[in-house]
């Protein structure tokens, strides 16, 4: 028997070689609940073996076609630069219109929460912001759309302005921080009255006629009295960053920040009626 | 090259034509259809080694078509062995180390590769699952393919693993 095994040991080893692996095969094969003890070892010592044997080859698949295969891989770099440059231009115009929309979604809130005042929507086209002069910013609506003279124009934080000079599509507006402009406010806490007028420079504006006794501190909110016949009552206008009281004298001064930043403002709603407590005219515009 | 070194590179050729195999399928046909370059790797290692080496050859280039695949393991194994011996057996009546005959031989030990591994899979998967013989179409053009690319594969062979002196065709020794 020795020295037939002997003879034919090649044989054997080879018929070995092939019978193993069907054994591992049908031993895989096989649905779990029908595996015999046998599959079960069988399969438990295969199963590292043909881990390492995966992790091998699929490792230098993975070599080959990442370091050895490079075929098309620079047209395919330059294709996908091509288009994450095109993403990247496609995601800042929507990351504009995200921002625009937030915007005009605000907008649309506030005037929505005043239903007394009829607004008509506007987009700012034109600044004129000279450091030391006039403060003006240049809409895309004007008298044709129903605009008027002196009506406020506010953005959702608050106001910006009134109408300065009308054109029959766009009209100019004198911002908040213009030396010629007054606004009739009242403090929010303390309901004492005073007027914020600019100061000819984009920041803060300053707070004059603010009597003596009033009672003012840092951080009150400043919104319009709706005395000055221009502007309705209640809307933001600024908050007091800094009081001067001087030693003697009949007023308190302050710095106001204005709620509206006129840098930055891009959309606006003209409040082209509004019913202003008293009967007063909505926007009463001087003789030119 | 010694019988010790000539197992080891045959399973890096292998490793390597699988790859180039499947780049070549992937970027030229999009995987329409297949290439099966290492099996003229076991009909080389048939015809130019001894048996055992052969075999053992042939087993480990069927455990790398096996993790390349990616299906149960054993399958390509057993079936590398299988090709071994009959391209042993085969290979007697003609001329096998003709450029003609070596892609013969690969065209044909291909597709028996294929057609095994369909007629093992389906008699153990369930009559839902299993592959259908539309698939022999398939197996047949990588089989054609296959044969077309053996010569080139058999001269490159030649020049890395240098042929053992074997004087008679046949399974025994």
């Amino acid at each position: 028997m020795l020295s037939l095994l002997k003879r034919y040991r090649e044989v054997v080893l080879v018929v070995v070689l092939a019978v193993i692996p069907l054994g591992v095969f049908l031993a895989h094969a096989r649905h779990p609940s029908d595996r015999t003890a046998l599959d079960r070892f069988v399969l438990t010592v295969t199963s590292p073996v043909e881990k390492a044997i995966d992790w091998t080859v699929s490792g230098a698949l993975s070599t080959w076609q990442g370091y050895v295969w490079l075929r098309g891989a620079q047209d395919r770099a330059v294709a996908l630069s091509r288009r994450v440059n095109e993403l990247r231009a496609e995601n800042a115009e929507l990351s504009q219109l995200k921002a625009e929309n937030e915007r005009l979604e605000r907008l649309l809130a506030f005037a929505r929460s005043k239903p007394e005042h009829r607004t008509v929507g506007a987009r700012i086209i034109g600044t004129r912001m000279d450091p030391k002069g006039l403060q003006l910013v240049t809409i895309d609506r004007g008298a044709d759309d129903g605009v008027r003279r002196m009506m406020p124009v506010v953005t959702a934080d608050g106001v910006l302005g009134r109408v300065h000079t009308l054109g029959g599509r766009s009209a100019d507006v004198l911002l908040i921080s213009d030396r010629n402009s007054s606004i009739a406010v009242r403090v929010e806490r303390s309901r004492a009255r005073a007027n914020v007028r600019g100061q000819g420079a984009p920041g803060p504006c300053r707070l004059e006629y603010a009597l003596r006794s009033d009672d003012l501190i840092e951080g009150d909110q400043l919104v319009t009295s709706g005395t000055d016949g221009v502007f309705p009552r209640g809307l933001p206008v600024g908050q007091v960053t800094r009081v001067k009281r001087g030693g003697f004298g009949l007023y308190q001064a302050a710095d106001v920040l204005p709620a509206v930043d006129v840098n930055r403002a891009e959309e606006v709603a003209v409040l082209v009626s509004t019913e202003v407590p008293g009967g007063l005219p909505a926007a009463r515009a001087p003789e030119p | 090259m010694t019988p010790l070194l000539r197992v080891p590179a045959a399973m890096l050729a292998a490793l390597l034509l699988l790859a180039l195999s499947a780049s070549v399928t992937s970027q030229l046909t999009g995987g329409a259809v297949s290439l099966a370059l290492a099996v003229p790797v076991i009909v080389w290692l048939s015809l130019e080694t001894p048996v055992v080496e052969g075999a053992i050859g042939a087993a480990l280039v069927g455990v790398l078509l096996d993790a390349a695949a990616g299906g149960p393991g054993g399958l390509l194994t057993f079936l590398s062995v299988m090709i071994l011996l009959v391209v042993r057996a085969g290979a007697g009546p003609f001329d096998a180390r003709s450029r003609l005959g070596f892609a013969l031989l690969c065209g044909t030990a291909t597709f028996l590769m294929g057609f095994g591994a369909i007629l093992l899979t389906r008699y153990v998967t369930p009559a839902s699952a299993a592959p259908g013989w539309g698939l022999l179409g398939r197996v047949l053009v990588e089989s054609l393919l296959t044969a077309a690319a053996a010569p080139a594969i058999r001269w490159a062979l030649d020049r890395v693993l240098v042929p053992a002196h074997r004087d008679q065709p046949g399974i025994l020794p």
